[in-house]
């Protein structure tokens, strides 16, 4: 069953006066089965943050739907947005977007504070996740006191803590050095074991070859996509590169 | 063609960053125009030319004196409060000139464009204050003349000297900003200036000690301002409590807010809640940055209310003042001895000039000074001013002049007195003094004290003994003693024109004066002149002072809201993220901002009506207060406050939600 479908999106940006259009998405499909690791990969300006941002209803395609679980974003109404966002989606962004003022444990319940969850069933979630990803003995620590990888690692413990029907994750490597990328890939793919949908934007190799399945966008649209199978992560890794080498060389061979 | 580029860049700079530079600009406006306002008045020839002397009423140099001194507070404000307020305003183009440097620019290009924007912002203001000064000069003047009952001398005035010295302190306070903005940029590396202005927050921590030392110094102040009895500790105490009360302010609102927010977060079910959870730790960091600013927002609040509220108590009750002091409008005093000459040589001068006299009111009385403790009255061998409630402003009336006074028929024992005292001092029936006791008749008709003395100033009780003959009167004024006397009052009416009044009076003092008799001469209309040109003066220039640092508060928390807006951007658009709703978001700004914005104006206000007893004693030193006009006052700068502020909220939030949004 597939839990996010998006069908013929399509984003334009005007300028101000409206004399120039941009288009950043031109048409786009696809959907995410429940339980899916899904990849989203393409160059700067290929449109990825875009799509993004529709997805998690932060922004509005100017054509097309998308329906998560079954539901289409049309008939949300703006006023739901903030509780829909918080009641089915999770986010990790590139630069962790953690509240400089809040211990990682605040930071990692936020969405539930604001869901008005009670504090007791707050910490029977909180303990197993964060001892899962091992920062259990950081809790009370503030962000600007722990490392990069721990501070992703606690975003991605607010992503989940309320068990999203998606989480969704902006280059989550991309501020962090190797070893700690691949500690925190290791986790999203224990995660994702454990039966969470992830859908993750890209530019890393390495980390695209940790997912299910790998969409490459280019000029607003999907292009091509592989699927993992089988194959082992190496292989994958080699199958990713082939395909964005002929992207890059804008071989047409592949429609 | 590029040759101006970079000035061209400053203006760019500048009217790019309106938000950021039209307060700043506000106030320079605003103090340099009430600083050429104050120095043209306290200079215009025409109201007190210092080459001739000549003045355009009487006390005219006074009232000059009293501008020219406020000018130079105003001149002294602008220049500490216009430094200080660059910093916040410098903290944030610092960012714009790390990408200049960034972007190739040599420091020496960065001190043109800083100078071109520094001098520019300046010169509008000068301009513009020197504009609107001119303009708002002679409406000022003529509220001020309306303030001290002058009527004002028509025309336009311009002062030259005015503007030169409000181009100076303008000149002297540009350049001294522009070497602080200088030494800040050559300080500083391009790549901190990018960086300045983002640093790591550690939490506050908790000073319990520092918040229970604030409560207690708190309880302190306010129990000595609420029990202080009477004037002379009024006057003692008003020092002591202002003290503790600002301590206590700076310590509650630095440790003590924070305790209090610490506190509530400890309560795990009322912190993680929707409501509680963003605003408390967002009052938290609040709090640790904002602490001693807010803190001084609210000890100058509380200083402005109550001068202003003093001020326009006194000058309210100046009438009522002057008729205290001054019952008749023509008041003569001399020794008793001389007091039928002196009734005479005015009766006849009356007459020469066919003049009536009315409302004639004469009285002679002895005085010494005295010490009382309750029972017995003796005088006094050693100066003491400290113990003021058991050395009582003491007036001694025979019986018969009494009887004259009051035209009763009053009689009395040998050992009978009639007594009446304001204080609380004096218990039981009977009163000794040299080893005499003297059974008291019956209250005395306080009457005569209004005409013998200024009822109204209480900082000495007062008693007023009626003896029965002569000789008892002359053993409590003693002739030998050196501080007894004996003196006579005489006041009266005149239906007259002022000037003819003064004509009188000066004719009166030459025959005294022929007569070799020695006398005090008072014209209330005179008196009332230099009174209200005093008060008047003082008035005018407490309101412009205050009006001055209504703009400079206002100022301070327009930017520390703005640089908290940007701050809070970043963290709203993550929570936004994260699944907080706008609306969401609107409320919890709503009331963390004003919590912020309104906790130095009502802990001034709470201040402010716990002072207001202690400082209405210590004003009763000087002057008449009447307690309802005195609390009326201080209501009514109140509420002029609070709606100033409510206006600056309203935009601000505006503003700050608008940056917040973006």
């Amino acid at each position: 069953m597939s839990i996010l479908e998006a069908i013929n999106i399509q984003k334009i940006y005007k300028t101000k006066m409206g004399a120039n259009q941009v288009e950043a998405l031109s048409n786009i499909n696809f959907s995410v089965e429940t339980g899916e690791y899904v990849a989203i990969m393409g160059e700067s300006g290929s449109g990825k943050t875009t799509l993004l941002n529709i997805l998690a209803a932060l922004d509005t395609p100017t054509s097309g739907e998308i329906y998560l679980d079954g539901k289409s974003f049309e008939n949300i109404k703006s006023k739901e947005r903030a509780t829909f966002r918080r009641n089915n989606l999770g986010f990790v962004f590139q630069d962790f977007n953690l509240l400089d003022n809040f211990s990682l444990e605040d930071n990692i319940l936020l969405p539930l504070v604001l869901a008005g969850n009670h504090y007791s069933q707050m910490q029977e979630k909180l303990l197993p996740i964060a001892s899962s990803l091992g920062i259990a003995d950081l809790l009370k620590k503030y962000p600007y006191e722990v490392s990069g990888g721990q501070k992703q690692r606690a975003a991605v413990a607010r992503a989940i803590i309320t068990s999203p029907k998606l989480l969704l994750a902006d280059e989550p490597t991309g501020a962090l050095d190797s070893k700690a990328s691949a500690k925190l890939l290791n986790q999203f793919e224990e995660i994702n074991k454990q039966g969470q949908t992830i859908l993750m934007v890209t530019h890393s190799v390495q980390a695209a070859a940790h997912a299910s399945r790998v969409l490459f966008i280019k000029d607003g649209m999907v292009y091509h996509q592989i699927y993992k199978g089988n194959s082992t992560k190496d292989e994958m890794f080699k199958k990713i590169n082939d395909a964005l080498t002929s992207l890059l060389s804008g071989g047409d061979d592949n429609e | 063609m590029n040759k101006h580029i970079y000035e061209k860049m400053a203006v760019t700079n500048v009217k790019k960053s309106g938000k950021l530079y039209l307060p700043y600009l506000i106030t320079i406006i605003g103090s340099m125009m009430f600083y050429y306002i104050l120095t043209s008045i306290g200079s215009n020839p025409h109201i007190y030319n210092v080459e001739t002397g000549k003045q355009c009423f009487k006390g005219a140099s006074t009232l000059c004196g009293i501008l020219q001194s406020g000018s130079f507070v105003a001149a002294a404000f602008a220049f500490i409060f216009l430094l200080y307020a660059n910093s916040f305003v410098f903290k944030h183009q610092k960012k714009q000139l790390g990408l200049y440097g960034v972007l190739g620019m040599e420091r020496k290009h960065i001190v043109r464009v800083v100078s071109t924007e520094t001098l520019l912002i300046f010169f509008a203001g000068l301009i513009t204050s020197l504009i609107l000064g001119i303009l708002f000069d002679k409406l000022m003047l003529v509220f001020l003349f309306k303030i001290i009952n002058q009527s004002a001398y028509t025309g336009f005035f311009i002062s030259i000297q005015a503007v030169k010295s409000t181009v100076c302190l303008t000149a002297a306070i540009a350049l001294f900003v522009l070497l602080g903005n200088l030494i800040s940029v050559f300080s500083t590396k391009d790549i901190d200036l990018l960086k300045s202005e983002k640093t790591g927050e550690k939490e506050p921590k908790d000073r319990k000690i520092l918040a229970l030392s604030g409560i207690l110094s708190l309880a302190a102040g306010y129990w000595i301002a609420l029990d202080t009895q009477n004037v002379a500790s009024a006057i003692s105490n008003f020092f002591p409590a202002a003290i503790l009360v600002i301590l206590a302010t700076y310590g509650l609102f630095t440790a003590g807010s924070i305790a209090v927010l610490k506190l509530l977060k400890k309560n795990k079910s009322y912190y993680y809640t929707p409501k509680h959870f963003i605003s408390v730790s967002g009052m938290l960091y609040r709090m640790k940055q904002n602490a001693a600013g807010l803190a001084t927002i609210c000890i100058l609040s509380t200083a402005t209310i109550i001068v202003i509220s003093a001020g326009a108590s006194l000058y309210a009750n100046g009438n009522y003042s002057i008729n205290q002091q001054f019952p008749r409008m023509v008041q003569f005093a001399s020794d008793t001895k001389d007091a039928d000459d002196l009734k005479e040589i005015i009766d006849i001068t009356a007459k020469d000039g066919n003049i009536s006299l009315q409302d004639m009111v004469s009285c002679s009385y002895g005085t010494s000074f005295y010490e009382f403790d309750g029972k017995e009255l003796k005088i006094s061998e050693t100066f003491s001013f400290t113990d003021f409630e058991h050395t009582p402003d003491t007036f001694i009336l025979t019986l018969e002049e009494y009887n004259r006074f009051n035209h009763t028929s009053e009689t009395l024992e040998k050992n009978q007195i009639l007594l009446y005292t304001t204080g609380s001092l004096f218990e039981g029936n009977t009163l000794t003094y040299e080893d005499v006791s003297y059974q008291v008749k019956a209250e005395a008709d306080k009457s005569c004290l209004t005409y013998i003395t200024d009822t109204s100033m209480v900082l000495f009780p007062k008693l007023l003994i009626v003896v029965p003959n002569e000789e008892v009167f002359n053993s409590f004024v003693p002739k030998k003693n050196e501080l007894a006397y004996t003196n006579f009052y005489l006041g009266f009416n005149m239906n007259l024109l002022e000037e003819d009044i003064e004509k009188f009076g000066n004719y009166i003092s030459k025959n005294l004066d022929d007569a070799s008799i020695v006398y005090d001469f008072a014209l209330k209309h005179v008196e009332k002149g230099e009174f209200f040109n005093m008060y008047g003066g003082l008035f005018f220039v407490g309101m412009i002072l205050g009006i001055l640092f209504l703009i400079s508060t206002v100022m301070i928390i327009y930017y520390k809201q703005i640089s908290e807006g940007y701050d809070d951007r970043e963290r709203y658009l993550i929570m936004q993220k994260v699944g907080l709703s706008k609306e969401e978001i609107r409320q919890s700004i709503h009331s963390q901002v004003m919590l912020v914005f309104f906790l130095p104006l009502v802990t001034a206000i709470i201040h402010s009506c716990v002072a207001l007893p202690i400082v209405s004693k210590c004003l009763s030193l000087a002057l008449v207060v009447n307690m309802p006009t005195f609390v009326l006052s201080v209501v009514g700068t109140c509420v002029v406050f609070s709606v100033v502020y409510m206006v600056v909220y309203k935009v601000t939030s505006k503003e700050y939600y608008k940056i917040v949004n973006e």
